[in-house]
């Protein structure tokens, strides 16, 4: 990385949205710094979204909630997101991840389900260099979050 | 020798007397033409000018709210298009119009907007949370109704009914506003009415008709019909919901007007018409 890096918060981040599964809606949200001088796009921050709710808000939260995808029946009660649970489905005993949202929703998470959604995550990464995030992560706010959405027309509503 | 001496002296003293004078007349301070005259003399024109009514020939007097008291361009200009063209000066309707306005200006409000998408945004480092979604401002609805419902009302009714009208579509909707269900749960919009119509003649007129609006009566459905057709146009703003309970407190019974009323600022209203109308 020859460049300098500046602290700059005059670019305007722009939100844009994965979509990673589209039956339970999950969506990884990319916040973006555009640079119009060198002409280069910069990743600054790096979200989970789950049926217009953000699970995650910061790049370790994001990469977290990765991980435990991967490791999938490996994990235990440890996990800070996901929770491995048993069920009968069709009387055939299935192990899946759960997922409680805010709204008493419950999203269950099948093996082919999560290795899809991480490769998908990792095409996603493709050709970004994650410099920028490291050092310089852009710490939000309920009202820049908020303003952001409005800004990328993510507030209209689409049904 | 004494006398050559004296002259000598006598042209030194007049020769210093001429430098002093020609020093004063020339570093002498030049008086600044005084602005404040000239503001004067505007003023005392302007009030000769506007002593004289075109419609009739006696001598009456208009007095008007300044133009700096509204605080918003859209309340400016619906005082300009009701008031200052119909020439409906007279008390208490005049003073309840102007502090309905700038109380609307004061403790403007928000509803949630018809086509939003409601995200729940968290930040782990600080455990807060909150709903995002677009939202109208109370203050224009209510703004832009009273526009449609004057544009609607001003043939069909006698002068009296229309101002009882426009009063009722102002106090109508207070019901919306979230800090009166916080602050006041015992008052409703009823009696919160009542405090500004307190010195008004025709007040259970107005109360009656406020209650025909809630109950959806046939005569006045129509002002529900243009609140909610309002909507289609209004501007959007970005709101995130985390401050409910921190919405600024009413002070009603302490809201009065402060500043006294001017002769007329016909111009700086941009209304040219003549006004040929003499009511009362």
């Amino acid at each position: 990385m020859d460049e300098l890096i500046n602290k700059d918060t005059i670019n305007k981040p722009e939100l844009t949205v994965v979509p990673l599964n589209n039956k339970h809606r999950i969506g990884l949200g990319r916040a973006f710094e555009i640079d119009t001088k060198t002409k280069k796009k910069y990743m600054r921050n790096i979200v989970f979204i789950i049926d217009n709710e953000f699970v995650t808000d910061n790049m370790a939260d994001s990469v977290l909630f990765k991980e435990e995808l991967i490791l999938f029946d490996k994990g235990d009660g440890q996990n800070k997101f996901l929770k491995l649970t048993k069920r009968k489905l069709e009387d055939e005993n299935v192990i899946s991840l759960e997922l409680k949202l805010d709204n008493e929703k419950e999203i269950f998470i099948s093996r082919s389900e999560a290795r899809a959604m991480v490769s998908l995550y990792n095409m996603s990464m493709q050709g970004y260099s994650f410099a920028r995030i490291l050092e310089y992560e852009t710490q939000q706010t309920l009202q820049s979050w908020t303003n952001i959405l409005y800004n990328n027309y993510l507030l209209d509503d689409k049904d | 020798m004494q006398i050559l001496f004296l002259f000598l002296f006598l042209f030194l003293f007049l020769i210093i007397i001429g430098l002093y004078i020609f020093y004063i007349l020339k570093y002498k301070k030049v008086p600044e033409p005084e602005i404040q005259q000239t503001i004067q003399k505007k003023s005392v024109v302007e009030e000769e000018k506007y002593y004289i009514d075109i419609g009739s020939k006696s001598i009456v007097k208009y007095y008007y709210y300044p133009i700096y008291y509204f605080k918003d361009y859209k309340s400016k200009e619906l005082y300009a298009k009701i008031i200052i063209k119909n020439n409906w000066i007279k008390e208490p309707f005049h003073t309840i119009f102007v502090t309905i306005l700038n109380f609307l200006y004061d403790h403007d409000d928000c509803i949630k907007s018809q086509t939003t998408a409601s995200f729940k945004i968290k930040i782990a480092n600080t455990n807060s949370s909150a709903y995002a979604y677009k939202v109208y401002s109370l203050k224009e609805l209510i703004l832009s109704t009273i526009e449609n419902v004057y544009d609607q009302v001003q043939n069909e009714y006698n002068v009296k009914d229309i101002q009882n009208i426009l009063l009722a579509t102002l106090l109508c909707k207070v019901d919306l506003f979230r800090s009166m269900s916080t602050v006041y749960k015992d008052i409703d919009s009823m009696n919160f009415s009542k405090i500004f119509l307190d010195k008004y003649d025709n007040k259970h007129i107005v109360l009656d008709v406020i209650k025909m609006i809630k109950n959806h009566h046939k005569q006045f459905n129509f002002i529900n019909t243009t609140f909610e057709n309002s909507k289609k146009y209004a501007k959007e703003y970005p709101y995130e919901d985390s401050e409910i309970n921190n919405t600024c407190l009413l002070s009603i019974s302490e809201y009065k007007l402060n500043i006294n009323k001017k002769l007329l600022d016909y111009d700086s209203f941009n209304v040219h018409e003549n006004v040929q109308k003499v009511f009362y």
